[in-house]
């Protein structure tokens, strides 16, 4: 079970994020715009939600919080995902599993994703 | 030298009061006293002319019957009636000595010639007075008078002594009024004084001084307080711009990095992998630079928070010297101490962030060398990492500077390259700790030390905070 | 030797009496000015005898000439001074000041009978003012002084200055 969805409204950072989960095995699944969360997470029914937090018009805090207290989601782990390396502290906050920060190294972006699907 | 303009202000508005009270006070003083003395002189003057007068018409008749027996007499009652008066003379209308009158042990004084209805002053020592004597509109002698002014030299000393005594007096009060209200000036001016020379010192840029008033002093303290709003709104707008700065430089960065390692991991044909080593290289510099920056923005607004937990140094220890050592190809570091598992307060990633910076400078710093020794000791209170390279070394004189913002050893023939921010950052999130940092030269290379509070300091300090 | 004895005592006279001429001359000139002058001292009140100051002398004498002198130059009291000689002793009650010369013809008893109120007695002779004349000139250490005797300046009706009396010899 390693299928990740990948928020991020830079598609560039998207398509980075999709290309070294793909060669490590995992099925990904990425989209730009927040408001498809929810109808992509019923769809695609991921294992793990790599979340950016700065997303145009959206805070990704609050899209966590909000995913984690809906029955549907709750069980999914979210990771926040931003260049700002303050928003780690606020994983507790929004109920997310772990925060990766901007620039990441490879490895220890797989690392991290590892952790929560195995 | 003593210079007039260097006195406290304080001092000043004291020394003014005081000077201009004493001025004042010894002009009125030495007015009044004058005129005193010449009123006084004019009434002397005065009186002995009229005494004379009367003398003089009470000896018409000696002269007139040629009696200067009569006139001696009359003469030598002087001596209790006007004891100041140490001589007195009748001349007939020759000019000769008719009848004459002294006072015993008299001075002698150079006697004027005197005609008429007249007076002489020698000084203020001796009045001489003249006065004819007339009878029936016919001059017949003239009355002189020879007059002591001891009374007058007394008066002078009086006056003059409790002027002196009065003066001193105005001294003291005018000291002391001064002493109270100069404060009302340059407690205000001082206060401001100090607030600027405490924004100096310290940097810190919000604090404002209270208005009060309209005058001068109230429009210096306005002007203050509207510059460190300044200082504050371009500092904060600094920060924000290095805040969002640094976020915007790290949203392409981390395309660029992301995209050149998977690069770095698919191409292996030479010389592209060379190409791609070399960039990947420089955009990991980009990003550690661009972190430090924000690091920096962050400690100069104060913003800069640690993550304390308690956690094992060892392990961080090694941990780091394996990532340092993956970067650095030439160089070799080793642990000279024994790991123990020593559990310490701090922030672990601040803490890996200072390690990091140390050895990568260690590296960096002595080129072609390839050895860096990694060292720790534990005391009762702290614990010290000391991280040794064989490079160029730290020159004595720099081994304070090289903590500040940007700087960078000077005269160095090798280029090293960064901001010259990573001693800063690490000096700021050691103090923050409680810590100490600082250099120290070896015969060849130089030895960095930091040192930690042990766990149960640390919260005592932390409680102390 | 007895000869030339003789001419210096001759000669020596002589002299004395030209000195002695020459005092003379000023002791009278000086009594003179003292008679002038005790007109400025003495209160006649209301004795007016007449538009002329009369200064009377018995018969003659040397102060009569410098009494002369003084007149024709001074006045008393606005008024011209008369010197008048006088032979009748009617004449007496007339004078404001009667001058008594030495050795005078009437003797001083009738002469201060005769001079009733209003009229100054001076003299000039030893003992007078205690006799009864008002002021009696006197010679001490060769100096000219007077005598007062206040009774009889008061009985003459006159009142004298305390400026004239304070330099007088007192004799009652």
């Amino acid at each position: 079970m390693n299928k990740i969805l990948v928020v991020d409204d830079d598609l560039d950072i998207l398509s980075l994020v999709q290309v070294i989960l793909s060669m490590n095995n995992f099925t990904v699944e990425a989209i730009s715009r927040w408001e498809d969360i929810s109808n992509k997470i019923a769809e695609f029914k991921p294992n793990l939600v790599l979340l950016d937090v700065m997303l145009g018009g959206a805070d990704g805090r609050d899209i966590c919080r909000n995913l984690q207290t809906q029955a549907a989601t709750k069980d999914i782990p979210v990771v926040l995902f931003s260049a700002n390396p303050e928003m780690g502290k606020y994983i507790k906050d929004c109920m997310a599993k772990d925060f990766v920060a901007k620039p990441f190294e490879m490895a220890q972006l797989l690392k991290t994703v590892r952790t929560y699907v195995n | 030298m003593f210079k007039l303009r260097d006195i406290s202000i304080r001092n000043k508005l004291i020394l003014m009061q005081v000077f201009t009270s004493v001025v004042v006070f010894g002009i009125v003083f030495g007015v009044f006293i004058i005129t005193d003395v010449n009123s006084y002189k004019q009434r002397k003057v005065d009186s002995m002319i009229s005494l004379a007068q009367v003398i003089g018409t009470n000896s018409i008749s000696s002269i007139q019957f040629q009696d200067p027996e009569a006139a001696k007499k009359m003469l030598a009652d002087l001596h209790n009636v006007a004891p100041e008066i140490i001589h007195a003379g009748i001349t007939n209308k020759n000019g000769q000595a008719f009848a004459s009158y002294s006072k015993i042990k008299a001075d002698s004084f150079k006697i004027p010639v005197l005609k008429g209805k007249a007076f002489s002053f020698a000084g203020e020592q001796q009045l001489f007075v003249s006065n004819p004597i007339v009878s029936n509109n016919e001059i017949i002698g003239d009355v002189f008078l020879q007059v002591q002014l001891t009374e007058l030299q007394k008066i002078k000393h009086d006056k003059y002594g409790l002027a002196f005594v009065l003066l001193l007096v105005a001294l003291v009060f005018s000291f002391l009024i001064a002493l109270m209200v100069q404060s009302y000036i340059s407690k205000r001016l001082l206060k401001l004084v100090h607030a600027i020379k405490k924004v100096g010192k310290t940097g810190e840029y919000n604090k404002t001084l209270e208005e009060d008033g309209k005058d001068e002093i109230a429009t210096l303290i306005q002007a203050f307080n509207k510059l460190m709003e300044e200082i504050k709104e371009s500092q904060k707008k600094k920060d924000e711009f290095i805040g969002i700065a640094s976020h915007e430089l790290k949203t392409p960065l981390t395309s660029i990095k992301g995209y050149v390692e998977m690069l770095n991991v698919l191409e292996q044909e030479q010389p592209k992998k060379k190409f791609v080593e070399k960039t990947l290289n420089n955009v990991n510099k980009l990003e550690r630079l661009v972190k430090d920056l924000l690091d920096v923005s962050k400690i100069q607004s104060g913003q800069l928070k640690l993550d304390i937990k308690e956690f094992n140094i060892d392990e961080l220890l090694d941990e780091t010297i394996i990532a340092a050592q993956m970067v650095s190809g030439t160089h070799h570091i080793e642990r000279k101490d024994h790991p123990d598992n020593k559990m310490i307060f701090g922030d672990k990633q601040r803490i890996e962030q200072v390690l990091l910076n140390l050895l990568s400078n260690a590296i960096k710093y002595s080129p072609g060398e390839n050895k860096v020794v990694v060292d720790s000791e534990k005391t009762e209170k702290e614990l010290i990492i000391k991280i040794r390279d064989y490079g160029i070394g730290v020159p004595k004189e720099e081994q304070i500077n090289i903590f500040e913002r940007f700087y960078r050893t000077k005269g160095v023939s090798v280029h090293i390259s960064g901001f010259g921010l990573g001693l800063y950052i690490c000096r700021d999130i050691i103090n923050r700790h409680y810590g100490k940092i600082w250099v120290e030269s070896a015969d060849k290379g130089s030895i960095f030390y930091f040192s930690l509070p042990l766990k149960h300091s640390f919260t005592t300090q932390q409680t102390q905070a | 030797m007895l000869f030339k004895r003789f001419l210096l005592v001759v000669l020596a006279s002589f002299l004395a009496g030209a000195i002695t001429a020459q005092n003379a001359e000023q002791e009278a000139n000086l009594k003179a000015a003292f008679i002038y002058n005790f007109t400025k001292y003495i209160d006649w009140g209301n004795y007016d005898h007449g538009s002329d100051f009369v200064i009377g002398i018995i018969g003659d004498s040397p102060v009569t000439e410098s009494l002369n002198e003084i007149a024709s130059q001074n006045t008393v009291d606005n008024k011209r001074i008369a010197i008048k000689t006088i032979d009748n002793a009617s004449e007496i009650k007339d004078c404001d000041i009667l001058f008594i010369p030495k050795k005078s013809r009437f003797s001083l008893n009738y002469l201060l009978r005769k001079a009733r109120p209003g009229v100054l007695t001076i003299s000039e002779e030893a003992g007078f003012a205690k006799k009864g004349t008002a002021f009696n000139f006197v010679i001490i250490n060769n100096r000219l002084k007077f005598e007062a005797n206040l009774k009889a300046i008061s009985s003459a009706g006159l009142k004298a200055g305390s400026q004239l009396l304070k330099l007088a010899i007192i004799v009652d």
